[in-house]
């Protein structure tokens, strides 16, 4: 009987395990087109990116505007030239952490992962479809006072981050899902910055997607 | 006088009106809707070369060549620009205009020029390298100071 508990046990033990990590894997072709007011310049960047949720690392072959290739693991970007020669290494900090695409096989991706930094419910407004949450940012982020996020039919729509004078200064907006799997997956994500001096619009078109 | 005053009253609630930040649901519901529009509208000639490069399969120089215009206009950059992930970008290898011109004086400061693109942080950091320099002479002269009084 007990030899029968354990292999219960074990059997759904092995599912449960199994099923959260059934995904591990995303790639997708993909366009960033970039415009930032201060520098007066823009980007347009076309290639395919495939990330890898076990080993936490990101893939971009670039194809435009140059044959480029970077590699996101941990905190370290390594860009490679066309001929997938090293040109070099840099740390760029734990924006791993921030991924989109671990958001996307995760479950955090339908608040933005905000409950995970510590943001605190303030107040839920629900009408139709449409639910909007305010949430207060915790003290140890200073600068920013108050966040907002949009769902529609339970998929994320929105995020918008306020500071501490009132000003948004962050907002993001994801459209166009496509369900793939079990997962809602934005093909179209915009994205709009503002800081002491520029002002920064992006864009990222997701093609193609697939995970696995 | 009565008049003035009424005035400077009705002048200082429409300013707290206006720095108010909204907090009502609606309108924040609509401030979602708006951005979004917004952004679609900034990168519409963007998006047009996104779709011209993707169905004609172009790259940088075939597209400069058909779309010579368009292409100055956006100031469209012909490379893969990763400054804006690296940490400490806006300084020579990370490290603060002020060390530059404290260790290495005038060449420090040449240093920071040459390295930083024009713009308003290569001034910042220049002028952090004078500080720098500054400080660095003013203590080597104070040292000098001390060693011969006290000989």
């Amino acid at each position: 009987m007990v030899k029968c508990k354990l292999l219960l046990i074990i059997i759904f033990g092995s599912a449960i395990i199994l099923q959260a990590q059934k995904f591990t894997h995303f790639s997708a072709d993909f366009s960033i087109i970039q415009k930032n007011t201060l520098t007066d310049s823009s980007y347009l960047i076309v290639g395919n990116v495939e990330y890898d949720l076990s080993s936490d690392l990101t893939h971009y072959a670039i194809q435009f505007p140059e044959k480029k290739f970077w590699e996101f693991k941990d905190s370290t970007l390594t860009v490679y030239d066309s001929l997938h020669f090293r040109e070099s290494i840099d740390t760029v900090g734990a924006i791993q952490d921030y991924s989109l695409f671990r958001k996307f096989l995760t479950e955090d991706f339908s608040d933005f992962d905000l409950e995970r930094e510590q943001f605190s419910i303030d107040s839920v407004e629900k009408a139709d479809s449409t639910v909007l949450i305010k949430w207060k940012a915790p003290p140890y982020i200073e600068f920013i006072d108050v966040a907002y996020t949009q769902k529609v039919k339970g998929k994320l729509k929105g995020v918008i981050f306020t500071d501490v004078d009132g000003k948004d200064f962050s907002k993001s907006f994801f459209e166009d899902y496509v369900r793939i799997h079990d997962k809602d997956i934005p093909r179209k994500i915009k994205s709009y910055f503002q800081g002491k001096e520029e002002e920064i619009f992006r864009v990222i078109d997701l093609r193609n997607i697939e995970i696995w | 006088m009565k008049y003035y005053l009424s005035l400077a009253f009705l002048f200082f609630v429409m300013n707290l009106w206006a720095v108010k930040p909204t907090t009502n649901p609606e309108d924040i519901l609509q401030k979602f809707d708006e951005s979004s529009i917004i952004i679609d509208q900034e990168l519409e000639a963007l998006q047009q070369i996104n779709q011209k490069v993707l169905e004609e399969n172009l790259d940088y120089t075939s597209l400069q060549a058909s779309d010579a215009a368009l292409v100055n206009d956006l100031n469209l950059s012909s490379s893969v620009d990763i400054g804006i992930l690296k940490g400490d970008s806006d300084k020579p290898l990370g490290i603060p205009g002020f060390v530059w011109g404290f260790c290495l004086g005038l060449i420090g400061i040449l240093i920071i020029y040459l390295a930083m693109d024009e713009g308003p942080e290569r001034k910042k950091q220049v002028r952090n390298g004078v500080y720098g320099c500054l400080v660095g002479v003013l203590l080597s002269v104070l040292l000098q100071v001390v060693i011969l009084s006290a000989q």
